[in-house]
């Protein structure tokens, strides 16, 4: 008979606690596999306090690496499709992703954070740019402001 | 500010890495943050073809040289403003194949090389047009500097014997590419290769020798090695 599968617990910004399959959590993020490595992390009694991330994130932080764990087998298209769906998020709901998967140090899910950045910035106007990124107070002085848009045309 | 603006620089340089080169230059006038961000980004990658086109100025126009002198401000801008804050410049790609006549702008170069080896340049490649008439001599700095991991030189540039009995001669060296290098010597090469005890690869495409025996400028003479000649560096 196989053991039953051991979990790990994790705890958000909220206190919220969340019980995660440990393998799921090791495959993906590099902090956690070192401390279960290291044996900082007590089956027993730890949580991981996970202060920055607050339980919204962290759920979708733990669909993200439970599904990529559960159907690395699927074919390419399907993993892009989900994850093309994953990340049909506001850009506050990326930053989130962005700084949670930074910190917990999950590589393929950066990597996917990045690639949609990418793509907000790639080929687009400044003033559409600056619409995504929500980005009302540039800082430029008025005239700082005059000179770019006279220097460089072609990106306005 | 906004969250994104907000981010560690580290983070947002590796969202500027990810971007072609155009777009991650447009990010330095989206906002003052991301203006520093940029301004604070190790790698510079300059194409003068981003500048301008063989065909739409002619050699010599007025115009021509207005360009060329926004090209010049921006890498001298880059570099400095990377210096001056103390902070290394990685990556320093310099591609100006069409640029044909690099007279106006061979004393930037050096600055420019100058420059990013002192900041601890890790990657350097050159890439300058080569007519087989007019080389760029690589600096004694390049082969100095300790940081350097991968040197790419791709056209125009040529590598004197003088330089090489330096004594400092590609100490961290790990990846060199050499293509449509001219040598002034046929034994540059084998000296070189002897010289570089830490290189894993190293690949030469077609380079020429300088022909003492040809009257007159610089010839294709001499030896030609054939592209895809790569060699393996035995310790």
């Amino acid at each position: 008979m196989g053991s039953p599968v051991k979990k790990i617990m994790l705890c958000s910004s909220e206190k919220e606690i969340f019980s995660v399959e440990e393998q799921v959590m090791v495959q993906h993020s590099v902090i956690i596999n070192n401390m279960i490595e290291d044996g900082s992390y007590n089956h027993e009694e730890s949580k991981i306090p996970l202060d920055c991330v607050d339980s919204k994130t962290l759920k979708k932080v733990i669909d993200y690496c439970t599904h990529h764990t559960h159907h690395h087998n699927d074919n390419q298209e399907d993993l892009e499709a989900w994850d093309a769906q994953f990340l049909n998020v506001d850009s506050n709901g990326l930053y989130d992703l962005l700084m949670a998967a930074n910190y917990l140090e999950i590589r393929n899910l950066l990597d996917l954070i990045y690639g949609t950045i990418k793509n907000m910035i790639k080929g687009k106007k400044i003033d559409e740019i600056r619409r995504i990124f929500n980005i009302k107070d540039h800082g430029f002085t008025p005239e700082e402001e005059e000179q770019n848009r006279k220097e460089y045309p072609h990106f306005y | 500010m906004d969250r994104f603006s907000a981010l560690p620089k580290i983070i947002l340089h590796d969202i500027l890495v990810r971007l072609p080169v155009k777009d991650a230059a447009k990010t330095s006038v989206l906002s003052k943050a991301w203006n520093d961000t940029w301004f604070s980004f190790p790698n510079l990658s300059v194409c003068s073809e981003d500048f301008f086109s063989e065909d739409d100025v002619p050699a010599g126009n007025r115009q021509r040289f207005r360009k060329l002198d926004i090209l010049i401000n921006y890498v001298t801008k880059r570099l400095l403003r990377l210096r001056d804050q103390g902070l290394a410049i990685k990556k320093f790609k310099l591609d100006l194949q069409n640029l044909d006549d690099l007279t106006h702008v061979s004393h930037h170069v050096d600055q420019w090389i100058q420059m990013a080896c002192e900041s601890g340049v890790q990657v350097l490649e050159l890439y300058l047009n080569d007519d087989c008439v007019r080389w760029y001599e690589l600096p004694l700095c390049v082969i100095e500097a300790k940081s350097l991991i991968e040197l790419e030189l791709l056209g125009g540039i040529k590598i004197d014997q003088e330089l090489l009995k330096h004594s400092m001669k590609f100490s961290s060296v790990k990846m060199l590419f050499l293509s449509r290098v001219l040598f002034t010597h046929e034994s540059a090469i084998e000296y070189l290769i002897s010289h570089c005890p830490l290189t894993e690869r190293f690949i030469m495409g077609v380079c020429y020798i300088y022909n003492h025996l040809s009257s007159g400028q610089d010839r294709k003479g001499g030896i030609i090695i054939p592209t895809g000649f790569t060699k393996a560096q035995e310790s």
